[in-house]
């Protein structure tokens, strides 16, 4: 610390981030200690002590007055608690905490830190302190100014080591004012003896006696000597110096060219008016070797006594002013053998680029193509291995994270009265430095809703049956290439119905559609803006704005959230996070001349709609353009539209692009009818016409966008938007793609916003459709025969005369033949076909029905072998239409033949549906038992009440 | 007596000039990704050594219609605050029709400009130099990029 000079606000930096880790490592211990109190684990004291005595320290050598006095303060009572006349109760621990987060305060903006009000903490802290008659003492100010002359006597103890052995001490030869210690040591100077041999470590190294004690000023405060005013030119054999510095012995060691065993740690409790010194000796660290006297004389001199007695100088405070714009600077502290290993790497790069410059310099260099395939290889392995352990030097465990949540769940239990255990699991599991800046506010945010809302009290637990005290278990792990958190309480869990009526209250949703929700989406409406159910707000929280920030904030990160509650045993919340932001797989598509990149964690599945078949598959909702996928409404927007670009299509004759006319996706782009006519076929067939819908995923919707082409998945490096563009809410990066041209990395969720995407409307048509499928479907069932309780039916539409259809229902079909007309025998007025060797006998519609004959000049036609008989008979037909699945509500008005079921609508043309059995009665085909052992067979759903 | 540099370019018919100070590099990067949505003075982001930059169309902003690139086309890329720390969103560069010579000016040369700007938005303009056949304004830096901070007009 001290080879650079004083002033260096890099050292200031340096102080900073070490505060910081100091700091972070005293919560979890001082709250280790209340647990253990009375009982108190040395280790963890002394543990705690250290971390704020090198604050302390510290401050003290940059000036910091405030943060030196705090930290002295709190250092005094760990002292009394190391020494055991106090135990870590939760009355001093509480204090100490609250110190530790004012330090905090003042460490994370070090040049406002005289700002920060530690007024009310120092004399509750002093409290403890003086609350023993050992320490005893008046105000330092009153013993300042009556500045006593008092003997000093010296006893010993250990400092700042494990080693508790006592030294045997000895009175101090000479006197030095109470005052004048009591005031270095409120400035937080520590007090060291220094016992040296005049032959040895003065004329040895040619220094005279005032040479020396100007040596020690320069580091501290001389205080006093057994060398009188005579004495200076030929000191005693022994000298016995008492300085007062803020230094550590091995730095002193170091400055003053002496053994670091010639110098002991006095600790001076000053009694006012006994005036005692007692000396705490210190059997000295041994870590620094004694004999580096050559490098350190020098190094001692910045640190003149001016600057520390008198903090806040001109030099200081400059420095101070030209650090703050370097506060922004974050350090990430790697691994050293991950350093080496990313070494190598690029050693090997380096050798692999030598390899290609020759490689390619080579005038052989296309015979060479082997050797050139293996550099391009060796160069792709190196790279991902960099890749992967850059990215791991910014990996943290997210235990920086999970570190603050003891405190906080202590703070919150008994603030409300509440007994809350926090289990933590997987603190080691890593991820990328960003993601979990940005991870600490929601996951506070959720531990308070689990303490607040969750946990009830301990009365509440009990009269429910549960142990009193809570437990929160706050689980990190890996899953998938992501990271899974989840934060378990087993508390009251949600009521789903009081959320409901806080919604309905709210106008967030309407009684009806509550009804209608899931459990899931019950419990999803926590997520709403504006939402709280708590039934009063707290300091905690129940504002209501909460799990919609936090759902957010996790989506901006790419994570996904997700809520389990059972009422009465508690909630999970699981993230999902991705492990890094920096480098993402992504979906590349085109749009016009344009690429765009989407995250693949977006994405869910690629939908191709052929040119043909838009008009039938994209329908119309509201404003918005839906696709039925899989039975469900998906929400259709063409990236083009929100992008506001041109509408451009490739026109599949010319390649060229037009503008496109059309307004919305199933609009023709000919707006006069008979246009459409003319065009040419292969516009409606072309690949180009095809329709690429994305489908992805904001949070628990789902939209399709439609793009003018993918190309291929890339892993995109992601670099921030700039600021000019910021405002487009689009896009959430920028990265660089294989030919070195910028590409846009698209929002998913801004897409939304930007394309007004409203995924309420279509929610609202869908149950509206499930509802009206539901209507159908009862009143079908209401009309069925009892074998049939109006399920979905497979029916084949075949025609004889083009305009009149016939259905039959699949199960009740044996064979589907194509037959040529050619093979038919007529026999009488009968016809037959050979088949597989048999003559079955073949019936012709319209001889048997009022129907019109089939058309007597195809060549080929079909012949449908009803299970009916046994299939010993065929039913003639000369084209097939379809087969579809459809809920059939027959009317047998219409048609009054036997043979005839009934008739129905079908793709808005009536259809005679059959009756297979009665048609081959009437035909004279021998039924035999078939109809008892086939009941299921007739199928047809008919109403009975004209049959 | 002190003097200033400045790197001249054209603009239309008009002669401009930026501190050299400003300046960290010229070059001739045409294919610009265009940014959908974004305003209209942003021509695009451009790939500079694996950095990206802004380029505004500067004659959009002087109020002189949209750039129209030409093989004189060239970017001056800026020098930003966003090069000293790590806000790397914030580089930026513009386009030009023709890069012209670098002058040296007497800081007395420098003259305030006229009320009357003509075509040209004189917001963008700091000062003005007498040049022996025409007139060079200097460009205003800050007033260039605070363009940012006004609306988006969608």
């Amino acid at each position: 610390m001290m080879n650079a000079s004083f002033d260096d606000e890099s050292l200031i930096q340096e102080f900073i981030t070490e505060s910081q880790e100091h700091l972070s490592d005293i919560e979890p211990d001082l709250l280790e200690l209340e647990a253990q109190a009375p009982s108190v684990d040395q280790e963890i004291v002394n543990k705690v002590f250290r971390a704020i005595h090198s604050i302390k320290g510290a401050a003290g050598f940059f000036g910091f007055e405030r943060l030196k006095n705090l930290s002295h303060v709190m250092e005094s009572v760990l002292m009394r608690i190391r020494d055991k006349q106090l135990t870590p109760e939760s009355y001093i621990v509480e204090p100490l905490l609250v110190g530790v987060d004012l330090l905090r305060d003042m460490v994370e903006d070090i040049q406002n830190s005289e700002q920060v009000d530690c007024e009310a903490l120092v004399p509750e802290l002093n409290h403890y302190i003086k609350d023993s008659t050992r320490y005893q003492k008046d105000g330092a100010k009153a013993t300042t100014a009556k500045a006593e002359k008092a003997s000093v006597t010296v006893a010993s103890i250990a400092a700042d080591a494990e080693t508790t052995t006592a030294v045997t001490g000895s009175a101090l030869p000479f006197e030095v004012a109470a005052g004048v210690l009591q005031q270095y040591k409120n400035q937080g100077q520590s007090f060291f003896l220094l016992k040296i041999s005049a032959e040895k470590h003065l004329f040895a190294s040619h220094r005279t006696f005032p040479q020396f004690v100007d040596l020690l000023k320069s580091c501290g405060s001389f205080l006093g000597s057994n060398v009188t005013k005579e004495e200076e030119e030929a000191p005693p054999e022994e000298v016995i110096c008492l300085i007062g510095t803020v230094l550590e012995i091995d730095l002193l060691a170091g400055a003053f060219d002496v053994p670091t065993d010639c110098i002991t740690l006095y600790d001076c409790n000053i009694q006012a008016n006994s005036a005692t010194v007692v000396e705490k000796v210190t059997t000295g660290k041994a870590k620094l070797e004694v004999g580096n006297s050559n490098t350190t004389t020098a190094v001692s001199k910045p640190a003149t006594p001016e600057k520390k007695e008198a903090p806040p100088t001109p030099a200081t405070a400059g420095a101070k002013t030209a650090s703050s714009a370097e506060a922004a600077v974050e350090t990430i502290r790697v691994r050293v053998d991950l350093l080496n290993k990313l070494m190598d790497f690029a050693g090997e790069l380096v050798l692999s680029r030598n390899q290609l410059i020759r490689a390619t310099s080579q005038e052989n260099a296309e015979q060479d193509k082997e050797g050139f395939n293996r550099i391009v290889q060796s160069i792709d392995t190196v790279t991902s291995y960099l890749q992967e352990h850059i990215m791991q030097t910014r990996m943290q465990p997210i235990e920086a994270v999970f570190r603050k949540f003891p405190r906080v769940v202590r703070d919150l239990a008994s603030q409300l009265n509440k007994k809350i255990n926090l289990e933590m699991v997987g603190q080691d599991v890593e991820l990328d430095k960003t993601i979990l800046e940005s991870l600490s506010d929601p996951l506070t945010h959720m531990i308070r809703n689990c303490c607040d809302h969750g946990i009830e009290t301990p009365e509440v637990r009990q009269a429910n049956g549960k142990a009193p005290q809570g437990t929160i278990v706050l689980h990190a792990y890996h899953e998938g290439g992501q990271i899974n958190l989840s934060i378990k309480d087993n508390g009251n869990g949600i009521d789903t119905a009081r959320v409901g009526k806080k919604a309905i209250s709210s106008g967030v949703i309407t009684q009806a559609e509550f009804d209608a929700m899931t459990h899931q989406e019950r419990l999803n409406l926590i997520f709403h803006a504006g939402l709280s159910t708590a039934e009063k707000l707290s300091d905690v929280s129940g504002r209501g704005v909460g799990m919609d920030v936090v759902r957010s904030n996790i989506e901006r990160l790419g994570g996904h959230i997700h809520l389990e509650s059972t009422l009465g045993q508690g909630s999970t919340i699981t993230l999902q996070l991705p492990l890094t932001l920096a480098i993402i797989p992504s979906l590349v598509v085109g749009l016009q001349h344009h690429r765009f990149a989407i995250p693949q964690v977006n994405l869910l599945e690629l939908v191709r709609i052929k040119a043909n078949e838009i008009h039938q598959k994209i329908e119309r909702c509201g404003r918005a353009s839906v696709f039925r996928l899989r039975g469900k409404l998906l929400p259709l927007v063409k990236l083009a539209d929100v992008l506001q670009l041109d509408k451009l299509y490739i026109d599949p004759s010319s390649g060229n692009a037009k503008t496109d006319r059309r307004q919305s996706i199933e609009d023709t782009r000919f707006e006069d009818p008979v246009a459409i006519e003319q065009i040419p076929a292969i516009n409606r067939t072309a690949p180009v016409s095809d329709y690429n819908i994305l489908v992805l995923r904001v949070g628990a919707n789902q939209y399709g966008l439609i793009v003018d082409e993918v190309f291929d998945t890339e892993e995109i490096v992601v670099k921030p938007l700039s600021s000019y563009i910021k405002n487009c809410k689009c896009f959430s990066g920028t990265t660089i793609m294989g030919d070195g041209k910028v590409a846009m990395i698209c929002d998913v969720g801004g897409i939304v916003t930007q394309g007004k995407l409203n995924f309420g409307e279509v929610e609202a048509e869908e149950s509206r459709r499930k509802d009206v499928e539901a209507k159908r479907q009862e009143m079908a069932s209401l009309s069925t025969s009892k074998t049939n309780h109006g399920e979905r039916q497979a029916i084949i539409l075949f025609s004889n005369h083009p305009e009149e259809r016939f259905a039959l229902p699949l199960s009740s079909l044996l064979r589907l033949e194509k037959i040529k007309i050619k093979n038919i025998e007529v026999v009488g007025s009968r016809e037959f076909i050979n088949y597989r060797g048999e003559s079955l006998p073949l019936i012709r519609l319209e001889d048997h029905l009022s129907v019109r004959p089939s058309p007597s000049d195809a060549e080929t036609a079909y012949m449908i072998v009803p299970k009916h008989g046994g299939g010993r008979a065929g039913i003639y037909a000369t084209k097939i239409l379809d087969t579809i699945e459809t809920n059939v509500v027959l009317d047998s008005h219409i048609v009054s033949d036997s043979q005839v079921k009934g008739s129905a609508i079908i793709q808005d043309h009536l259809t005679l549906f059959l009756n297979t059995e009665v048609l081959l009665e009437s035909a004279g085909i021998w039924l035999e038992e078939e109809v008892e052992a086939n009941p299921e067979s007739y199928i047809l759903t008919h109403n009975h009440h004209s049959a | 007596m002190a003097q200033q540099q400045f790197v001249t370019f054209w603009i239309d018919q008009y002669l401009f000039g930026v501190n050299i100070l400003n300046v960290r590099e010229i070059n001739s990067h045409a294919d610009a990704t265009p940014v959908p949505l974004a305003r209209e003075a942003i021509r695009g982001l451009i790939n500079l050594r694996g950095q990206i930059f802004t380029l505004l169309d500067l004659r959009f902003l002087l109020g002189l219609g949209h750039l129209r690139l030409t093989p004189d086309t060239q970017n001056i890329i800026l020098k930003t605050n966003a090069d000293a720390g790590d806000n790397a969103s914030d580089r930026v560069g513009f386009m030009v029709d023709k890069i012209g010579d670098i002058i040296t000016v007497d800081d007395e040369e420098l003259e305030a400009p006229p009320a009357n700007t003509g075509d040209i938005d004189g917001y963008y303009l700091s000062r003005v130099i007498k040049l022996p056949k025409t007139v060079a304004s200097i460009i205003d830096i800050d007033h260039v990029l605070m363009m940012k901070e006004e609306p988006v007009a969608v």
